[in-house]
């Protein structure tokens, strides 16, 4: 079985709302500098006449071949055969960021312990049967779960 | 990390890591919303929050703000305990008081001042949250007083009045009986009332067209309107005039609803025929061809309905301005018709939930002859006639005038200074009261200047019931430990109906019995509702079927619905209303080549709602920064870049903040959020600059200049990339 959290560009408005979701579930310091996990975009294009406003919302995709599991030295990264998101246990990490270079979309960022950190798909939610809290806040639906 | 570990990290509740959910509602927003939440709850403590999936109307879903609850309920300003000013007014000099000291010294001065001078020496203000209201402003009138005043004197009101003098009632689309065209004029539903942009959203995947009026680009007007019109502020009223003449110029009117049913036809048509398309798109500065448009889409499409919100009354013709909007419901006979406007008929706490309450009668059975005029009486008489209650915006003036009589003492729960246009005038008038407290869960600025300061609790920490469309009654209960030694409005408000000697049994006896006695005959329900943390529907839940209000009796003086008010034309002449919705153009005057750019403060953002976020790190960590938004061409004009700092100028303020660079703002229009401590937008507009016929501030509508900081580094406006940028929210 294998999960995803997918993105409907069409009902996004950039409002956040997935971003604290994601602060409150995962205990974010951005009182010291942490991101949260999950972040969202207002992008302006300013090229007359096609001048347009693009909404999203941006974390882990959960790729399939997750170029950052091979990537990582320590072997912290891999995909839990429960949900088919890309977890991680970074006992082992030495803080090298190859996770980070690997991944095309951005998503591996340093913890505050040097460590790094990123988005897990809510996996012990999912597991318990419930939605990722981002899922779960989204007032215009633009997040979901599916099972593929 | 064991198993158990790893469930109370990812916060999994049962009982392998002891976490629980409780029901609460959240109260930071209006009372339109107060979504469900599910509070994971562990040893008292408050570990995250979540949407109740099946509550009325949020259904499971929560705002950007409503999911910061707990940083919020456990900011790092909550006050703690009562506190005791010991030092100079304005100043953090505070001692820690008991609740007994704290409430004895407010009864002492509070009765004091009533014997010496007059019980309306004293003013009753409250902010947010609403859920409290009936209980303080009974406690005003038990106590003698009438000086009650509400933030609602900048808030909801003038739209409510504009609709009640139109239509003898306020008025909604009624979304039930499924409109075709929906005309969002001023609205963003997306951001100021998610709920309402879940309904905008839906509606649109419907195949509803819908028609987006608003002088900011908002996610609004990019992702529903089918039709956006982008007029110059202030000019919504011409906009709206443009298109009543076009309606009638065509005969494309309901005649047969105007002759029945409404009152001023003509009188409205001699008005609006000044209104022809050339002088509409030259003062708008709307293409005709939209205005035309739009107004054939509204005449059109049955049925349609046309909605605003209170930023178009945040203007000195926004009263009028709504009701020329809202007059275009009249015109095609969408009033009171399925998919139209329908009246709402309040419950609780200006929600209609489809059955009736006590309330009012809670509300007044204490309230005694007036003896003084109120606050605001004079300068603004229709909002007295409508509302009865103080307008808060004469309260700077007249404490400082000490005109019509001197104010002496202020009751100040949940006072948002920054909500008032010149805070820093009102700060001054705060100086000269002889006794001021205090109630809040934050310490704010109010707080500052208060002698006592009472410490309040959120929703979380207390108990509420609130009634919900479709006729639900919710009955929450405590979820969390409380923070500190706080208690809650009306636990505050019980305890000093006994200290001031009210003799008000009723109010003395605390928050259940009056509960029981504003719900009477739905007791099974509260207590359904108390037990369950389920909201319960009342057996007494009647919809009002489309059609009823007018047959019932439109509730106008006329008993018609009235393009032409009486109400207005029976206020003295002196006070120069005019019964029709004229438009007059609302900038303030200057030198308009000294103020070139307008300013609009208050333009809603996702993660703030006034002051009360700003403190909330989650919230501000998606805009760090004050920012005020300015068109990219006319910051490449004064050579401003993205973040550049910049001063922006009124005739009464400066203010230093970073520069916004968007689209959302039009060329010559700058747009602030407002209620931030080091750049409070609100200090920028006059305090002379309202509406006369609501009294609200002229908040979105104020002349101003913007300069970059000469003292910043040079930086280059060619830096700003043509194709665009990418940029946080």
């Amino acid at each position: 079985m294998s999960y995803k959290i997918t993105f409907d560009e069409t009902k996004c408005v950039a409002c956040g709302a997935c971003a604290i979701a994601c602060m409150d579930q995962n205990d974010i310091l951005v009182e010291e500098g942490q991101f949260p996990l999950r972040r969202t975009f207002t992008r302006e294009s300013r090229l007359h006449p096609e001048e347009k406003f693009g909404y999203y919302s941006h974390a882990c995709e959960h790729c399939d071949e997750a170029p950052c599991i091979p990537a990582c030295p320590s072997g912290c990264l891999f995909k839990d055969p429960e949900t088919g998101f890309t977890v991680f246990d970074t006992t082992n990490c030495i803080g090298c960021r190859s996770c980070a270079f690997a991944c095309p979309h951005g998503a591996p960022a340093m913890g505050l312990d040097g460590k790094m950190l990123k988005c897990d798909g809510c996996n012990q939610r999912v597991k318990a049967g419930m939605l990722p809290a981002c899922v779960a806040v989204c007032p215009f639906d633009a997040l979901a779960l599916v099972e593929e | 990390m064991t198993r158990e570990e790893q469930l109370l990290k990812a916060k999994i509740p049962g009982p392998e890591t002891g976490i629980e959910i409780r029901r609460t509602m959240c109260d930071i927003c209006a009372p339109g919303a107060h979504c469900g939440v599910n509070a994971y709850v562990k040893d008292g403590r408050l570990l995250k929050v979540e949407g109740t999936p099946g509550y009325p109307g949020s259904n499971g879903k929560l705002c950007t703000k409503g999911a910061a609850n707990r940083q919020y309920i456990y900011r790092k300003d909550r006050i703690l305990s009562p506190m005791v000013r010991t030092g100079p007014k304005g100043s953090d000099a505070f001692r820690t008081a008991t609740w007994e000291e704290a409430l004895g010294l407010i009864a002492e001065n509070l009765k004091k001042i009533k014997a010496e001078s007059d019980p309306d020496s004293i003013v009753w203000y409250t902010g947010y949250s609403k859920w409290y209201r009936p209980w303080l402003k009974r406690l005003c009138h038990s106590f003698g007083g009438h000086n009650y005043m509400t933030e609602s004197s900048t808030c909801y009101k003038s739209g409510w009045m504009a609709n009640n003098l139109t239509f003898g009632r306020d008025m909604r689309p009624d979304m039930m009986g499924r409109p075709r065209l929906l005309v969002g004029w001023g609205s963003n539903p997306y951001i100021n009332a998610y709920l309402a942009g879940r309904g905008f959203a839906a509606s649109k995947d419907k195949g509803v067209k819908i028609i987006i009026i608003d002088v900011r680009r908002t996610q609004a007007s990019e992702k529903l309107a089918d039709l956006y019109l982008r007029p110059r502020i202030g000019t919504d009223g011409v906009l709206a005039h443009a298109m009543a003449k076009i309606i009638l110029d065509n005969n494309w009117q309901d005649q047969e609803f105007l002759d029945t049913y409404v009152l001023g036809v003509e009188e409205y048509r001699r008005m609006v025929a000044q209104y022809d398309l050339e002088t509409a798109q030259r003062i708008t500065g709307v293409p005709k061809e939209d205005i035309f448009r739009a107004a054939q889409m509204i005449a059109e499409t049955k049925p349609c309905s046309v909605s605003t919100n209170t930023g178009i009354t945040h203007h000195k013709n926004g009263l009028n301005t709504c009701r020329a909007i809202m007059a275009l419901n009249i015109l095609i006979g969408n009033v009171d018709q399925p998919g139209g406007i329908a009246p709402v008929y309040d419950t609780f706490l200006e929600m209609g939930a489809g059955f009736d309450t006590r309330e009012e009668e809670f509300i007044f059975e204490t309230r005694t002859p007036e003896r003084l005029p109120l606050v605001g009486q004079k300068r603004f008489p229709l909002w007295y006639d409508m509302n009865h209650d103080g307008q808060a915006m004469d309260l700077t003036r007249q404490i400082l005038s000490e005109d019509p009589y001197p104010i002496r003492a202020l009751a100040a729960f949940g006072m948002n200074t920054r909500m008032f246009p010149q805070t820093s005038q009102l700060l001054k008038a705060l100086e000269k009261l002889d006794f001021m407290f205090a109630t809040d869960l934050f310490w704010t600025d109010a707080c500052r200047y208060a002698d006592v300061v009472l410490p309040a609790c959120s929703s979380f920490e207390r108990g509420e019931v609130k009634a919900y469309p479709g006729g639900f009654i919710a009955y929450t209960q405590q979820a969390i430990d409380r923070v500190g030694d706080c208690r809650s409005d009306v636990e505050i408000i019980a305890e000093l109906a006994k200290l001031l000697d009210t003799g008000d049994e009723l109010l003395m006896q605390g928050y259940d019995a009056c509960v029981r006695y504003i719900f009477a005959g739905n007791e099974e329900e509260l207590d359904e509702a108390r037990r369950t943390g389920t909201p319960v529907r009342s057996k007494h839940f009647k919809p009002t079927p489309p059609g009823s209000y007018l047959a019932k009796g439109i509730e106008t003086p006329s008993g018609k619905l009235e393009l032409y008010s009486t109400r207005i034309a029976a206020i003295d002449p002196a006070a120069g209303l005019d019964p029709l919705p004229v438009w007059f153009d609302g900038d303030n005057a200057c030198d308009k080549t000294e103020y070139p750019f307008t300013l609009m403060a208050g333009a809603r953002l996702p993660h703030a709602i006034h002051s009360r976020c700003h403190d909330v790190p989650w919230l501000r960590s998606l805009r760090p920064e004050p920012m005020v938004d300015i068109h990219p061409e006319d910051a490449a004009d004064l050579h401003i870049s993205q973040g550049d700092p910049v001063t922006v100028s009124t005739t009464a303020a400066a203010l230093h903040l970073k520069a916004n660079l968007t689209l959302s703002a039009n060329r010559g229009d700058l747009h602030m959020f407002h209620g931030y401590a080091e750049a409070n937008a609100n200090e920028l507009v006059p305090n002379t600059e309202n509406d006369p016929y609501s009294g609200f501030p002229s908040f979105k509508q104020i002349r101003c200049r913007i300069q970059r900081d000469e003292t910043s580094p040079q930086t280059s406006a060619d830096r700003e990339e043509e194709g665009g940028k990418l940029h946080e929210l």
